[in-house]
């Protein structure tokens, strides 16, 4: 009985969150969101990692919003302390979306850029991240390890999702990642421990463009995180 | 020369006399890498490797609960906001004072709160932003007020904040840790703040000690110092850097090492088996001559993580005997926890675990 409870709870939360994360932007009107963002994407045919790193590094600073999906590129958070306001900023599951240049479309693995002013979050969340189906753009990894994970990978839990950066770590119990971290800290790159933390799994979107294209002819070679 | 390498041959032996189960212990003679018998240069020595296993069937230690701080509304509680799409707003860091109360950086409020150890609530010291980490290097304490910017500040005791800068050439460094070193403070450094963009951060990375003076004068160091001239840093093995690491000793220009392989093992039922698993040492805590730390470990599969869980341990090594113990887990997510193990005055170590009743406190008999 009890356990059903919960059961139903849970499909109440999830169906608010998912209502919530599938609806177009809330309306704005005096809202930062209403006053600085606006659609504006295109699909592509090609994007490597090193395209989705350089997209991240834009976030980097900026704020952090839950369901958001706007933000700008001046190296401050624009709507500092007002959680939950139509602010600046992407949550994480957003973030990632953008990032990957991932389409609401099931069983669509090509990309789509979106512009960082445009107000997108995306039908993913992290339990999606967590527990990927066949038909979503992007794969559980087999394992956490080094060898394993390349950079803008992700690690996932229930609750969080964040991107391996590229660094080598200054310590051996750490990653660099890029996340939308919390109404606090904003959107950044962090020292995180997930790798280590039993709640977080590995996941790769599908379909990368080899980072040495349009020059594979000279392949480099894949950039791991030390 | 081999004068100076015994102290450390001498520490090194001292890990054998182990209080867990390592199946195999250090053995009592280095083998140098490099030989330099008869000269005056530095030598680096390696001991053949320990196995620590972690049996994430094994219990918990019995550590002393020294305080409770609920969770909830009100200046005597602690923030813990569940995560949603988000890393949780929880207390990131703690530190126990030399009169034995212990302050906590209760990041959700954006305060150091100061707690007796009867959890009576003595005051708060309000910070800019959610703090990262807190320690106290002898009777002062200090406090790593954001990471990017390796914004730092000493705590004085009427509350107020007093900037301690973190640069190196004028330039701010990523902070992400701080550790005592009196009179000065050490901070784990990842460069310079500025470097985004580049193949990899430029400017000093790793142990830098500061002057905690606020002069700007900063120094690298080649590991953190532990005492008695002595320094550590631990590195990933290139073999396996999932599972084995390299605890360096430094001391006098030489170095001794100290491999160390984890194995993670499970059980079902009777049998126990082996599985791949992700080590990571944190919160390093030097204490004369020792080093523990707090080490977070995973299934690297996720059926693994998902049938049987992680856990955490405890890691000491040094002079004292090696300790290897499993510590209570957190009851809840607790990724936005930077400290989990401190220092004591009277040099014993203390935990703070997350759990639904509150930042719980421990310390270890």
């Amino acid at each position: 009985m009890k356990r059903r409870a919960v059961s139903v709870c849970l499909v109440f939360a999830m169906g608010v969150i998912g209502s919530l994360e599938l609806l177009p932007a809330r309306p704005s009107f005096a809202s930062w969101v209403g006053s600085n963002c606006s659609p504006n994407h295109t699909g592509i045919v090609h994007y490597r990692r090193k395209d989705a790193q350089a997209y991240a590094a834009v976030a980097r600073s900026e704020g952090y919003e839950w369901g958001g999906g706007c933000w700008n590129d001046n190296n401050r958070d624009d709507t500092p302390g007002q959680p939950d306001s139509n602010g600046e900023g992407p949550d994480c599951s957003g973030f990632v979306f953008k990032t990957w240049e991932l389409r609401n479309a099931v069983g669509d693995n090509g990309f789509t850029w979106y512009d960082k002013l445009e107000n997108v979050h995306g039908k993913f969340v992290t339990t999606d991240y967590k527990y990927p189906v066949g038909s979503d753009p992007f794969v559980r990894l087999p394992d956490k390890k080094r060898t394993t994970t390349q950079y803008m990978d992700a690690f996932s839990s229930d609750t969080h999702v964040a991107m391996l950066w590229s660094w080598a770590p200054p310590s051996d119990n750490t990653d660099y990642v890029v996340e939308a971290l919390g109404d606090a800290y904003g959107t950044d790159i962090f020292i995180e421990p997930y790798r280590f933390d039993a709640r977080y799994v590995g996941v790769r979107r599908k379909n990368w463009t080899p980072d040495c294209y349009p020059r594979c002819n000279h392949p480099e070679s894949l950039v791991r995180v030390p | 020369m081999k004068r100076s390498l015994v102290p450390l041959v001498v520490g090194a032996v001292l890990l054998s006399a182990c209080t867990s189960s390592p199946e195999h212990f250090a053995a009592t003679t280095p083998v140098p890498n490099s030989s330099s018998h008869g000269s005056s240069s530095p030598t680096t020595a390696s001991l053949p490797a320990l196995v620590l296993r972690a049996d994430l069937s094994d219990p918990a230690a019995s550590w002393d609960r020294v305080l409770l701080v609920p969770f909830g509304i009100g200046r005597a509680r602690l923030l813990y906001r569940p995560p949603s799409q988000a890393a949780p707003a929880e207390p990131t860091a703690f530190a126990v004072a030399p009169d034995d109360s212990v302050w906590i950086a209760d990041a959700g409020n954006s305060r150091l709160a100061h707690f007796s150890v009867t959890g009576r609530f003595l005051g708060e010291s309000k910070t800019p932003g959610p703090p990262r980490d807190l320690v106290f290097s002898a009777r002062r304490m200090y406090v790593l007020l954001e990471e990017q910017g390796g914004r730092v500040a000493e705590v004085r005791a009427e509350g107020t904040m007093e900037p301690i800068a973190a640069r190196a050439n004028g330039r701010a460094l990523r902070v992400s840790e701080l550790y005592p070193d009196p009179p000065s403070l050490v901070v784990l450094s990842g460069g310079y703040a500025d470097s985004l963009g580049q193949a990899q951060p430029s400017g000093p990375a790793g142990f830098v000690r500061v002057d905690g003076s606020g002069s700007g004068q900063i120094q690298a160091l080649p590991g953190l110092p532990i005492g008695r001239g002595g320094t550590v840093r631990v590195a990933p093995s290139e073999a396996d850097p999932d599972q084995d690491i390299d605890v360096i000793y430094l001391r006098g220009g030489n170095a001794l090492v100290q491999p160390i392989h984890f194995k993670l093992v499970a059980r079902r039922g009777p049998t126990a088996g082996q599985i791949a698993g992700e080590f990571g040492p944190a919160n390093l805590l030097p204490n004369d001559g020792d080093v523990a730390a707090y080490v977070m470990v995973s299934p690297s599969r996720p059926q693994d993580a998902t049938r049987y869980g992680g856990g955490r341990w405890l890691l000491r090594m040094g002079r004292s005997p090696l300790l290897w113990e499993r510590l209570p887990d957190p009851g809840l997510p607790d990724e936005g926890q930077h400290r989990h193990i401190t220092l004591g005055p009277d040099g014993h170590l203390y935990l703070m675990p997350l759990t639904r009743a509150g930042a719980e406190t421990y310390r270890r008999p």
